[in-house]
């Protein structure tokens, strides 16, 4: 119930509703001073390196005093995008499956899996990439260290699924059931009344769902720290290492001194990862709300 | 082949495609868990817990545990408890004031945004977060640090299912309490939270089990290899970072037989956690008036 009226019982509510106030602020305050320490952090970076440099230097080099880190920022896309091409047609695949098609003796089965999935912790993810994925890949492509590219981004895909499946299914049964089923009299198949009618009007929450899993995948960490490989270079092939931002922090905070560049570097580069993140948020938002169709 | 019989041939193959799907999906679940287990399952015995030191006297502390994950699942336990204790104040009574107090104007737009925000963030940020207030406070990483940094991972998850939980009580129990004569933050303390309890308690699983499984947000911020006893300003030892090091340092095929042992407690942990969690969501269903 929301109190229009500004007069309070006693004292004493009015402090209480104050205190939650607060309490509801604590959110925007712990953001706000992730960012400040991020960026307070970060910018003495800056006085040894110039962001350019920073952002699109091609080598990592602290004892040769070359702190570029271009190779992350491609690893981490390169990833990223690897993995929604395995996620996006399963994902959203499975989310037609489920939502036209499976009887409900297998939705009982594939529903309680996919959050299952979501259960794993991404360590275990990880392990299982690095015990199972890896030595898979070295033996069945004749590839050395198998640590790759490609196993980050198959693990990845596992873990981004669920997201990717769950709010596109959340969109394709929002659809109206007029639009379907006019679609079904006017003698379209099924599978054309989705392709045509549905999945295009639940675009825009597709979309939504990809770019929310896109985000996750840049900044998952444990998963990818375990199974990329960690090379400090633009991969030229899926099986080559690759070490995105995340991987970055985690290997460089440990040794680095505080005070040193590197531990300044690190927080630049959270930095850069926090933005790329806000800037998918921001993406994500402005198609909900431009290309939803709202319906009376 | 005619435009009719071109479609359903498409459609045929499509839909056999989309089972394809559904099948691997459910096939990698399995494999997953399934390797883990087989592999697991041969580790677990007593020596595995509590290394050579006599379970009894473990769990009593009387012993020291050197050789089994004893210290890793009081850390993970000890862990939980911080931060649960941080989040679940501020995570249910800013939901609370969210939904029952505050109108829909700018602040409120801003705090939801603040906690969607917060949802999204890659675990390593908080991690820095929480190394950055270790050093500079001087505090140094601790079980404290870890504790607070994984509450604020957790916060957007409890402020999220309370307030699910509120939107959910029916209008006339409020009004109802109100008519009678209770105060708001009587009826909000007597009524409103009580009936959204099994949401709430929901949130605060789901939020246990991220502070459970979560290793790079402790990395740096309070965990470790190897620690005795627990103190709030000592590093902890927590399972899912013994299972990381394990799995990248192991040195020997019973270091790796550990790593999953670990692998399968902690899938079996989370298992249960989300159950229960699944289960007081669906027994204690309100009905709508």
């Amino acid at each position: 119930m929301k109190t229009k009226n500004r007069r309070f019982a006693s004292i004493s509510e009015y402090i209480l509703e104050n205190f939650i106030k607060f309490c509801a602020l604590f959110s925007s305050i712990i953001i706000f001073a992730m960012i400040i320490f991020l960026i307070v952090n970060g910018l003495p970076t800056f006085g040894v390196v110039n962001p350019i440099d920073f952002l699109f230097g091609m080598t990592w080099n602290p004892s040769k005093n070359l702190y570029g880190i271009f190779p992350m920022i491609v690893g981490s896309f390169c990833v990223t995008i690897l993995a929604l091409v395995f996620a996006v047609p399963l994902g959203v695949g499975c989310a037609i499956f489920l939502s036209e098609l499976a009887p409900k003796s297998i939705q009982k089965i594939l529903r309680p899996s996919i959050e299952v999935l979501v259960a794993i912790p991404s360590v275990v993810y990880g392990f299982v990439g690095m015990v199972l994925l890896v030595p898979f890949i070295r033996n069945t492509f004749n590839v050395n260290p198998g640590f790759s590219w490609l196993a980050a981004s198959i693990i990845l895909a596992i873990m981004i699924l669920p997201t990717i499946t769950a709010i596109s299914e959340d969109a394709i049964s929002s659809v109206p059931k007029e639009l379907k089923e006019g679609s079904l009299a006017l003698g379209s198949t099924r599978w054309q009344t989705i392709k045509k009618v549905m999945i295009p009007t639940a675009l825009s929450g597709i979309i939504s769902g990809i770019i929310l899993g896109m985000g996750r995948a840049i900044g998952e960490t444990m998963a990818v720290l375990m199974v990329a490989g960690n090379w400090a270079l633009i991969p030229h092939s899926v099986f080559d290492p690759v070490r995105p931002l995340t991987s970055h922090i985690v290997l460089n905070i440990k040794e680095a001194v505080a005070g040193s560049t590197v531990y300044y570097a690190m927080f630049a580069t959270g930095l850069v990862l926090f933005l790329i993140i806000i800037g998918l948020n921001m993406v994500s938002h402005y198609v909900n709300n431009k290309y939803r169709i709202k319906w009376d | 082949m005619n435009y009719s019989q071109k479609a359903k041939l498409e459609e045929k193959i499509v839909f056999a495609l989309l089972y394809l799907f559904g099948f691997m999906v459910v096939a990698i679940l399995f494999t997953i868990v399934g390797y883990i287990f087989i592999k697991g399952i041969g580790a677990i015995n007593m020596h595995f817990f509590f290394g050579d030191a006599n379970p009894i006297n473990a769990i009593l502390g009387k012993e020291r545990v050197f050789d089994g994950i004893w210290n890793a699942i009081i850390g993970t336990l000890a862990l939980v408890l911080v931060s649960i204790m941080f989040s679940i104040p501020f995570g249910v009574l800013g939901a609370v004031y969210l939904h029952e107090y505050a109108s829909d104007n700018y602040l409120t737009k801003i705090i939801r945004f603040s906690s969607d925000t917060l949802a999204g963030f890659p675990s390593i940020v908080f991690g820095l977060f929480g190394y950055a207030i270790a050093i500079k406070s001087g505090i140094g990483p601790c079980l404290l640090i870890a504790g607070l940094t994984l509450s604020f991972m957790i916060l957007p998850i409890i402020m999220r299912t309370t307030e699910e939980g509120l939107k959910s009580v029916p209008q006339g129990l409020r009004e109802g309490s109100l008519a009678l004569g209770a105060t708001k933050w009587q009826t909000i303390r007597k009524v409103v939270i009580p009936t959204a309890l099994p949401q709430i308690i929901t949130g605060i699983i789901l939020g246990m089990g991220r502070s459970a499984e979560e290793t790079a947000a402790i990395m740096f911020t309070g965990a470790t290899a190897f620690a005795f006893g627990i103190g709030l300003f000592n590093r902890v030892e927590a399972l899912p970072f013994s299972l990381y090091i394990l799995a990248t340092e192991y040195s020997s095929p019973s270091e790796l037989q550990d790593a999953y042992g670990i692998a399968l407690v902690l899938i079996v942990m989370m298992f249960i956690l989300f159950g229960l969690a699944n289960i007081i969501k669906n027994r204690f269903k309100i009905p709508h008036m």
